[in-house]
């Protein structure tokens, strides 16, 4: 009877307090496109793994919205993924520049889940253009690819943000539960306060 | 005679890198110490130029086969040279002196002479000019095998380290390198990336450090190289150029590198400490 509280348990607490072993790296880029407002130009976006090859891994760029302007439709969480395999992983899209312009984007895979500290890095850049395809908007200092930011997942499965633009910011987004999530938690509390009562009343007729 | 030699320069300058005496003596060494038979590099100032190979008749005459074309002999790789000599005629023929640079004649002299100059010298293996040495070998030699008779065929020779294909460095280092995504950037129509060196040994390394890219695949090209060595480009790291900067053990650096590319890039690499052979 002891051993089938005690598994009963476990079932409980491995329910409710147990996450997922790790989350996507998620990171939100805004930038305020005014000053090139009305004007076309590309955005380009980039991920490759270095040497010795990483762990496979990609990139999501989702919830783009240029604001009075025309940008690609990546709206929504569906968006375009890159993978960080070897060869060219690009993405390249014309757009109107608006007043502004965000999106989401969020590394997964074995990069951020079985990360290897002896492999090389998965690196992500992603570019602001005019139609020459000159890059925009960003600072020259220490930037001979004219990338707007970098974001370089190292073997520690950790993100790093190399911001080049004049007036943009690359934050990452804290993972927040999904609804699922805090259900399955809810469920597990439940579980374990139901035992522990349980036992109560059964030492309470015993006594 | 016949060894295997392998040039560590590509050829002498006179007045700056020494001779090197094969077998026999060194060049300007005098008479005193020069045997009568013997073989040396010559820069065409002191010797016709390219593999040299001597002999002082009994009448104190010298008679001499030059291999001009050792000069286009790349650095690095291993050859079989064999200097033979027969006062009657190799084969037959009237050829008293021959060189045979793997497997074939490259050289003769067909002065007919009676006899070798008669002294009690030690023939000495391998030595630089007189006055003018450098502090690391010009050449390295192998395999030495001495025949009692006018030997010419040589396809039986021992076959010396296939021709090594890594980039030579006068010292390797204990290291650890790793790069970042390689990144296209429109700006700049190549690949950009980081290359991150640790130092993984136990011993502080002086500048100059390099790392070659190796195996580089067809298409792939690195970016104004600092040089190349047997083909391979390499990559001074900036802040370990001169020989006070220090590589400490566990320390890292990292510098940029540009790429051309075709295709997907990838490289074995090399770690050096020191001059490269080009």
């Amino acid at each position: 009877m002891k051993l089938k509280v005690f598994i009963f348990a476990l079932l409980a607490l491995a329910l409710g307090l147990v996450r997922p072993a790790a989350a996507d790296l998620v990171y939100s880029v805004n930038i305020n496109t005014s000053s090139i407002s009305n004007s076309f130009g590309a955005l380009d976006f980039t991920f490759a793994g270095g040497i010795p090859t990483p762990p496979e891994g990609s990139v999501k760029i989702f919830d783009l919205v240029t604001v009075d302007g025309l940008g690609p439709q990546l709206s929504g969480s569906g968006g375009v993924s890159l993978s960080n395999a070897p060869g060219y992983n690009n993405y390249f899209s014309p757009i109107l520049y608006g007043t502004s312009l965000s999106f989401k984007l969020s590394f997964s895979g074995q990069i951020v889940t079985s990360p290897n500290p002896g492999a090389g890095l998965s690196s992500f850049a992603f570019s602001l253009l005019d139609q020459g395809q000159n890059p925009v908007l960003v600072s020259s200092d220490n930037n001979p690819g004219g990338f707007a930011f970098t974001i370089d997942i190292g073997g520690d499965g950790q993100g790093t943000v190399t911001n080049f633009m004049t007036s943009g910011l690359v934050e990452a987004v804290v993972p927040v539960p999904e609804p699922e999530e805090y259900a399955m938690m809810l469920v597990g509390a439940a579980m374990v306060g139901f035992q522990v009562r349980r036992k109560h009343k059964v030492n309470q007729k015993i006594s | 005679m016949a060894f295997w030699i392998q040039k560590r320069i590509l050829q002498f300058l006179p007045f700056e890198t020494p001779l090197l005496g094969i077998f026999g003596g060194q060049p300007y060494d005098g008479d005193a110490s020069y045997n009568s038979i013997g073989a040396y590099w010559s820069d065409g100032f002191t010797g016709y130029g390219g593999v040299q190979f001597d002999i002082r008749d009994t009448s104190d005459n010298w008679h001499s086969a030059n291999d001009l074309s050792w000069n286009n002999v790349p650095v690095g790789t291993w050859v079989h040279l064999a200097f033979v000599w027969d006062t009657k005629g190799i084969e037959g023929s009237t050829d008293r002196l021959r060189i045979y640079r793997d497997g074939q004649l490259v050289a003769n002299n067909s002065d007919a002479f009676n006899g070798v100059f008669s002294n009690n010298n030690a023939v000495k293996i391998l030595g630089h000019h007189a006055y003018s040495r450098f502090g690391k070998p010009t050449a390295y030699l192998d395999n030495i095998v001495i025949y009692d008779y006018a030997k010419t065929d040589f396809s039986d020779r021992f076959d010396e380290n296939p021709i090594p294909t890594s980039p030579f460095c006068e010292g390797k280092v204990s290291a650890k390198v790793t790069t970042s995504g390689f990144l296209y950037s429109r700006k700049t129509k190549t690949y950009l990336s980081t290359v991150t060196v640790k130092n993984t040994g136990s011993e502080y390394v002086n500048g100059p450090v390099s790392v070659v890219f190796d195996k580089l695949p067809a298409g792939v090209s690195l970016l104004n190289p600092s040089g190349t060595s047997l083909g391979s480009p390499y990559a001074v790291i900036p802040s370990l150029s001169a020989a006070p900067d220090v590589f400490a053990p566990n320390q890292s650096v990292s510098f940029p590198v540009q790429l051309n590319a075709t295709g997907p890039i990838k490289f074995t690499n090399t770690v050096c400490s020191g001059s490269l052979v080009p």
